[in-house]
């Protein structure tokens, strides 16, 4: 299966400036997006997902800023366009952020207004980014409302999101990103804020709709038991860089760099007895050199130099 | 073994107010709802349910931060037997240094405005204020137990990570050699290698300072690699209990069931199927 790249990023450098010197975030990244597929990252906190997707929607801000790197976002259909080109404030970022990515964060409390009521801020998503009627925007964030599973959606577009419990509250703020039809819908730790019976029907949402709406999904989780459940690519990230690219199988069932490896051997199974291994213990700092990402069998990647990989997966 | 704390028919209700100006207590909402359990000394009860299921309101109520309606949670202390629920706040103050708690979010539950050694001695300056001498040395040893380096004591909260901050949580409640520490989510707000050590560390402690763990978590996988035994909580009652294997093996409860088969495997190949709710029969 070939699909198109949606996303292509090559180089991203992020930095943040602060008294104390400048902090690079994003150390040169380079990541593809397929069209139709859920490619997830991991990382521990610090590891710079969150500030890949920021970049993407062009959501970083000061004293934050990108210095350079390139992110191409092919729409269906229209030409590639570089994200970072684009002017601030125009009509074309506008249409971007919500209209051709929209994001979802983890906790749908602080991303809701609670002095409006849910139909308004669902209806607001609709208007600010489609030229229709308010009565046809109020009809399709309704219908919305529905197809995320919250039942008497009539009667619910009158409540304020303190009404709606944590897992609702949540199939709220999917039906406000999705309600524009996005190419790509970015999950920043959609789930870490829910109990994990909710996490298992917003996760089971998430497929459906993707596939239902032919979205692309871009995944961003510490959880790497989510990660099996619902990516198809995942992309492995420490400290500002990439180290580890492949499919789902490909990373969790043959992790080929240590940290990967380390990430895996630190949660606890049912098999799990005595001691828990820590990334920190099985690590050196020499794993973790800034190594370039180098493309072995498969398609898939790893940051190591070409004689720590195996050699039957070297090209 | 004896059990070191043994609870009987421990309910907590809650007043539910008329809306308006007078605030007439309409009827009462049932947080905690008879729940019995025995914690022998030197064990791990873990207590799992969902957020609202009374897990929290459950060990506020036996560290008595809150009061219970009805029932007994008797405790072995130092100086014997006594039933938590029955002592006034006075009475309990002395025995507050053998029961420690160790919250959830590392940023919340340090101060800010104090250092990390003010922090760490403030359980001994109100408990043990007469050996204040020695207290700079015993809060220098307890940060090594835990992992920090010495230099930590004149530090402020801001400089540590989140994972360094939870073992200055466990320093703080570790340093009165409390019997029974209860972790409320301890390891919830950390990442999967933080965890881990964080994890290890509470294992080791446990051994060297012949600790009992009460372990508050809703991670159904770290509960069954940290603890021995479990109660799962619905609704303010237990449904059910039992060795975590057996319990993990063969739930007897729909509720267990229910959340055992929410749990996301790490093998891409075994895929999520939850129960449905509404198929359970659970009110």
């Amino acid at each position: 299966m070939t699909n198109r790249n949606l996303v292509s990023i090559h180089d991203l450098h992020v930095t943040f400036d602060s008294e104390l010197g400048t902090t690079e975030a994003l150390k040169g990244i380079d990541l593809d997006i397929k069209h139709g597929r859920t490619t997830a990252i991991v990382g521990e906190s610090g590891s710079g997902k969150s500030i890949t997707a920021l970049a993407m929607m062009r959501l970083i801000q000061r004293p934050g800023r990108v210095t350079s790197g390139q992110i191409l976002f092919t729409p269906a259909g229209k030409e590639t366009i570089d994200v970072l080109q684009i002017p601030d404030n125009s009509d074309e970022l506008f249409d971007l952020r919500g209209g051709k990515m929209a994001m979802i964060f983890q906790e749908p409390m602080t991303a809701l207004s609670p002095v409006h009521t849910i139909g308004d801020q669902v209806t607001e998503a609709i208007l600010t980014h489609r030229q229709v009627t308010k009565a046809e925007a109020f009809a399709r964030a309704c219908e919305m409302l529905k197809r995320v599973g919250i039942n008497d959606a009539e009667q619910r577009m009158n409540q304020y999101p303190f009404e709606f419990s944590g897992g609702m509250r949540q199939r709220v703020v999917i039906a406000m990103a999705l309600v524009c039809d996005p190419e790509l819908l970015i999950c920043d730790e959609p789930t870490t804020a829910l109990d994990v019976t909710i996490q298992a029907e917003i996760l089971a949402l998430i497929r459906e709709l993707k596939s239902a709406l032919d979205t692309s999904v871009l995944f961003i989780t510490h959880d790497l038991a989510v990660v099996a459940q619902l990516a198809d690519d995942v992309v492995v990230m420490h400290r500002g860089r990439v180290l580890e690219v492949g499919t789902v199988r490909q990373i969790l069932k043959r992790p080929i760099h240590p940290y990967t490896q380390a990430l895996l051997a630190a949660i606890p199974t049912p098999a799990t007895t005595g001691r828990l291994d820590t990334v920190a213990e099985l690590l050196t700092e020499e794993n973790l050199l800034p190594y370039p990402l180098v493309t072995i069998k498969d398609d898939q990647k790893v940051a190591l130099p070409i004689d720590q990989i195996p050699e039957a997966l070297r090209l | 073994m004896t059990a070191l704390l043994d609870v009987s028919n421990l309910s907590v209700r809650f007043p539910v107010m008329e809306q308006g100006i007078f605030r007439r207590q309409v009827s009462e909402m049932t947080a905690v709802n008879k729940v019995s359990f025995s914690l022998p000394q030197g064990g791990n009860l873990g207590i799992v349910g969902e957020s609202g299921s009374g897990k929290t309101t459950l060990v506020r109520a036996i560290l008595r931060a809150l009061d219970p309606s009805e029932g007994a949670a008797i405790f072995q202390s130092q100086h014997g037997a006594v039933d938590l629920c029955q002592l006034n706040q006075d009475q309990l103050k002395p025995l507050r240094k053998e029961m420690q708690m160790i919250f959830q979010d590392p940023f919340a539950s340090l101060n800010p405005r104090m250092k990390v050694g003010e922090i760490v001695a403030e359980p001994l300056v109100i408990h043990e204020p007469e050996s204040a001498d020695s207290h700079r040395e015993r809060v220098i040893d307890m940060l090594e137990r835990v992992g920090l380096d010495r230099d930590a004591v004149s530090r402020f909260p801001h400089a540590f990570s989140g994972g360094q901050r939870q073992r200055i949580g466990i320093a703080r409640a570790l340093i009165l050699n409390p019997a029974l520490v209860v972790c409320d989510e301890a390891v919830s707000a950390l990442d999967v290698s933080v965890q881990a050590q964080v994890l290890n560390l509470l294992k080791d402690l446990q051994q060297d300072m012949n600790l009992t763990y009460l372990f508050v978590a809703h991670d159904l996988n770290v509960v069954r690699y940290f603890c021995d035994e479990t109660l799962v909580m619905y609704q303010g009652g237990i449904v059910e209990s039992g060795p975590v294997d057996k319990l993990f093996e063969h739930p007897v409860h729909d509720y267990t069931k229910l959340l055992l088969s929410a749990i996301p495997s790490i093998d891409p190949d075994q895929k999520l199927t939850p129960l449905d709710r509404s198929t359970l029969g659970l009110d």
